[in-house]
């Protein structure tokens, strides 16, 4: 009777603590794609940049008001040369 | 571009690949890969930049195997980042963005960004890899290469400023550091705070949970204009990201040397500036290489004598000032952070994707320029003299303009520690023979504190 008792005990201990290592083990990060978190982050502020340019699109209609003059890029003339060239 | 006839031709770019001829590099070309960036190539924005000397210019060309091929011109003196000061990073940085942004107005996109794309002329970058350009998905308001820009400039600039890691340990990364490279060096504080909060610490959360594959950022839809404003807003971002990590290196013991050197007075350094311009008009270089150039008051004597000047230092301050002084004056000036003593090794697949330093330099200059150098390398590097004039003799074509530090100098005397045995006996007579089987004396002075200064011609 003794020695089925502590078999059973040492059984239950052997089952905790595969319990708890499985509990603490940690995923392996090796393959996780390093881009992933900042692409996922871009994403989500792009997403929300663009609801916002729609809902300012859509006020300024309803209040009539124009849009601003777009971000400067290199505006060229016909022959090929920028505005701003020194 | 940064090839020489020793280098692998490139591989990791499926629109081409590059090799060097001479003083002309060639870029084997894949129409089916790289369309808008040839198309590009036509356009009156590319024929601006490269007017505006932003743009590596390009020459079709015929080949004998009927390949589609564009010629390059060969940048004098290529450099890897691990040998830029911190405002070379940020002006690279700075000319990515630039040129992505007039891309997106065009329906263009770059799509690669890290520092390897862009080379110095001078102080100025120059972006040579012309094959990075692509068509843009108009729907899409990702940039994928927004995260490359983060790991190869933003973390790295982050680190140096932040963490005080050496801009040159990128060596190690050919890609850049990832945000899990810098997070266990960051406090709690730091890790919450811009700009690790959105380089790493978010990053890293949302790439443990998962992060966001490509495949299903490529379904991120927008309407074209809303796209194009979006892409703007995060250049905008990156380039905010930037300038908060705009810093300049504190004072070294370097930095301020030409102003608290006293064991020169103002007469040596009148003496010594003279000199050198003299020997610079009797030998009339077209590229100096100047070692140990310091803040560069000599790159600049060399520079303004109509030479281009490449300067080496190990001091990342005394280079930032003189790298900051060549930009603001467009001065014909590329420093460096090099040691002729520990020179930068060639790294990458089979150690021929990057050269050496010493390979890139031998037989490209004209004349060498070693002024207060000599017994640095003598006494703290512990190199012998007749290896330090083979070193010259290696890195000069035909000339060089050298200082002797007599062993009773003040300054010779510090780095000697009590190692007269070794190093007491070295005066200019154990001088001229050790460059007697390299150089022949044109010109010599003898300034008032004792140091010597020579013109030599090579034999």
């Amino acid at each position: 009777m003794q020695t089925l008792r502590r078999s059973i005990l040492a059984l239950l201990a052997a089952l905790e603590l595969a319990v708890l290592l499985a509990a603490l083990a940690k995923p392996a990060w090796g393959y996780v794609d390093p881009g992933s978190g900042l692409l996922a982050i871009q994403v989500g502020g792009s997403m929300l940049a663009g609801g916002l340019f729609i809902l300012r699109s859509k006020l300024r209609k309803l209040f009539r008001m124009s849009p601003p003059a777009p971000p400067a890029t290199p505006a060229l003339e016909e022959d090929g040369h920028s505005e701003t060239e020194e | 571009m940064a090839l020489a006839e020793s280098q692998l031709e490139t591989f990791r770019d499926p629109a081409g690949s590059l090799r060097i001829a001479g003083d002309l590099v060639l870029r084997r070309v894949r129409p089916d890969q790289a369309k808008p960036a040839l198309d590009f190539l036509q356009s009156p924005l590319a024929q601006d930049w490269v007017r505006q000397g932003k743009l590596i210019e390009s020459r079709f060309v015929t080949t004998p195997d009927n390949v589609l091929t564009l010629e390059h011109p060969r940048v004098f003196f290529p450099s890897y980042p691990w040998e830029w000061t911190p405002g070379a990073w940020k002006a690279a940085a700075e000319l990515t963005l630039d040129f992505c942004e007039a891309l997106l107005g065009q329906g263009l996109i770059l799509k690669d960004a890290t520092p390897l794309n862009i080379l110095f002329r001078g102080a100025q970058p120059v972006f040579v890899d012309v094959l990075s350009v692509d068509a843009r998905d108009l729907g899409s308001p990702l940039w994928l290469a927004y995260a490359q820009f983060v790991r190869t400039f933003l973390l790295p600039l982050a680190a140096w400023k932040v963490l005080g890691w050496p801009l040159s340990a990128t060596i190690h990364r050919r890609d850049g550091y990832e945000p899990a490279d810098l997070a266990p060096y960051l406090t709690r504080w730091q890790r919450w705070r811009e700009p690790f909060r959105s380089l790493v610490t978010l990053p890293l959360m949302l790439e443990k949970s998962g992060g966001q594959s490509a495949q299903s950022a490529a379904k991120v839809r927008q309407q074209p204009e809303v796209a194009l404003a979006v892409l703007r807003r995060n250049l905008a971002g990156l380039r905010q990201q930037l300038h908060r990590l705009d810093a300049r290196p504190g004072s070294s013991r370097w930095s301020s040397y030409a102003q608290t050197a006293d064991h020169y007075g103002t007469e040596d350094q009148k003496k010594k500036q003279r000199f050198v311009r003299e020997a610079l008009a009797a030998s009339q270089p077209r590229h100096v290489l100047d070692l140990g150039a310091n803040t560069g008051v000599y790159s600049r004597i060399a520079a303004e004598s109509g030479a281009d000047v490449v300067a080496w230092d190990t001091d990342v301050s005394a280079s930032e000032l003189n790298f900051s002084d060549a930009q603001r004056l467009r001065a014909a000036i590329t420093p460096l952070m090099a040691n002729p003593a520990r020179p930068t090794p060639a790294v990458g697949w089979r150690n021929a994707e990057s050269l050496s330093l010493l390979d890139r330099a031998r037989g490209r200059f004209d004349c060498v320029m070693a002024l207060g150098l000599i017994h640095h390398l003598l006494l703290s590097e512990q190199i012998p003299l007749p290896e330090i004039v083979a070193l010259l003799r290696e890195l000069t074509t035909s000339w060089a303009i050298v200082e002797w530090i007599p062993a009773a100098d003040p300054r010779f005397v510090d780095l000697l520690r009590g190692r007269n045995e070794l190093y007491g006996h070295l005066n200019e007579a154990a001088f001229s023979a050790a460059i007697e089987n390299h150089f022949t004396v044109v010109l010599r002075e003898a300034l008032p504190n004792g140091r010597l200064l020579f013109l030599l011609q090579a034999r």
